[in-house]
């Protein structure tokens, strides 16, 4: 396993707010980390800054050992949370549009996964619900054969049923040697799956290790954890 | 990938301006129909549709004739803040994409837009008024063939308007991103702002005029077009350092 984000002092404020505040956290390839934390903890503005959407106010953040820029865009595929489809596009358009953009994009994998989800490809965006929108961007971004995929708040807006479809999509479809960081506050439903855990409050470090060795440590699981450590 | 980008503008085009430009030219074609028909009004419900319609279809292509070229400009500037600053951004800007071939893709669908509007726009009133259009067409023919107008003045003109419209969309593009910067800090902070930057570019372009219309160039109209496109160039390329910085070191998609 090879470094893939080093992070440095890394801080960004919003106005006088100060989102994160001088963030040193390393992250290996291949690993599936939960980035975890209360409301306001950061946990989104890190992920922005790591696909480019924020600048940082100080410090310094790489992706591969490169300056968040074109090049690191092209190994990151990115799934915010919320929709940013416009609404003028059929499915099919969106999916020639990435694999335009993107030269890691698996056309027929994604038309796969639209044909189990039940999604036409003809369908437009706007008559599309809003879980069924956020299917066809997790279908985008699962398609990629990306070396970073940071999903935030992956399973929030949908149903329970479609949560262990989504976990089963992520595990099976992204690349081994890539590292996957989801960020949710569904601990419970994300446990299975996470090798690593990074746990942030106030836009600091709180915890960072193994899963295993964090639940063997503290003998309890990381949901647990989570609540011990951010009890109000 | 500047290619590819201009290649999805030009979807985005056809997806929205082929619906008006055929609208235009029905409307163009009925409004030439109606002309030839012999309107004797009689005071019947028959009478007054046929006038209703007629006014409608005459107000449809009439506005389309006059905000044609405004539509082109406005829709451009609103597609670069969408597509850059609110939840498209989130597309947008996870591109492996530099922040000059954004722009360039934009400003290129822009300008191809604005000279397929002109032609829609002369096909139009061609339909209408055949004459018209003709005269038009004869004007332009003769300002091209003019002997009596340096070539170096006509190169120079067409230089002048294509800067002027580069300019006007940068123009709008800064003060989409300006308003992005500064939301966290308010929606006066960037009427203020782009207020502050109208008045700045105007009052530069008001003394670029009142230079070429004195004693300066007297004699040489080449010289003072090409002043202009120097200002207009100059100032194209400071609204565009100006752009791109803010894409690169203050992107607020918060």
């Amino acid at each position: 396993m090879s470094e893939l984000i080093r992070c440095s002092g890394l801080s960004k404020s919003y106005g006088k707010k100060e989102a994160l505040s001088g963030l040193d956290l390393t992250l290996e390839s291949g690993k599936i980390i939960g980035l975890l934390g209360p409301n306001g903890s950061g946990k989104t503005t890190l992920i922005k800054l790591l696909c480019g959407l924020l600048t940082p106010t100080s410090g310094s953040v790489t992706i591969d050992g490169m300056e968040i820029g074109p090049k690191t865009k092209a190994i990151v595929s990115y799934l915010p949370e919320r929709t940013y489809i416009p609404d003028w596009m059929r499915v099919k358009n969106i999916l020639s549009y990435f694999a335009d953009f993107y030269s890691d994009f698996r056309m027929d994998l994604a038309n796969d996964m639209l044909a189990r989800l039940n999604i036409d490809v003809n369908a437009k965006m706007k008559t599309l619900s809003k879980g069924t929108k956020e299917k066809v961007q997790l279908v985008l971004v699962m398609s990629r054969n990306a070396k970073l995929y940071l999903l935030d708040e992956p399973i929030a807006g949908v149903d329970p049923a479609a949560r262990d479809y989504i976990l089963d999509t992520i595990i099976s479809n992204y690349n081994p040697d890539a590292s996957v960081i989801i960020s949710t506050h569904l601990i419970q439903d994300i446990e299975r799956v996470i090798d690593d855990v990074v746990m942030i409050q106030y836009g600091h470090l709180k915890i960072h290790g193994g899963a295993d060795a964090l639940r063997t440590e503290k003998g309890m699981s990381i949901d647990e954890l989570f609540r011990e450590v951010f009890r109000c | 990938m500047l290619v590819k980008l201009i290649k999805h503008e030009y979807i985005y085009l056809a997806k929205t301006f082929t619906p008006i430009y055929i609208i235009f030219l029905i409307s163009a074609i009925l409004v030439r129909l109606f002309a030839g028909i012999d309107m004797d009004f009689d005071d019947n419900a028959l009478s007054y549709t046929l006038v209703a319609v007629v006014f409608c279809v005459t107000m449809i292509f009439g506005g389309l004739c006059g905000i044609m070229a405004f539509l082109t400009v406005i829709d451009n500037v609103r597609r670069f803040k969408k597509n850059m600053f609110s939840d498209e951004g989130y597309l947008t800007n996870t591109l492996p994409v530099t922040a000059t071939e954004h722009i360039v893709a934009k400003l290129i669908a822009g300008a191809t837009n604005y000279i397929l509007s002109f032609v829609v726009l002369l096909i139009g009133v061609m339909i209408v008024e055949k004459n018209a259009s003709i005269s038009i067409l004869k004007a332009f023919y003769e300002f091209i063939t003019d002997k009596d107008v340096d070539l170096s003045v006509k190169l120079s003109a067409v230089l002048l308007g294509f800067l002027g419209y580069i300019c006007l969309l940068l123009l709008g593009y800064l003060l989409s991103a300006l308003n992005s910067m500064i939301n966290g800090k308010g929606c006066l902070s960037a009427i203020v702002a782009g207020a502050v930057l109208i008045f700045v570019v105007f009052s530069i372009s008001r003394i670029f005029g009142l230079m070429v219309d004195s004693e300066y160039f007297p004699d040489h109209p080449t010289a003072a077009i090409l002043v202009f496109c120097g200002f207009f160039a100059a100032g194209a390329a400071v609204m565009y350092l100006l752009i791109v910085n803010i894409i690169k070191n203050h992107l607020n998609l918060q």
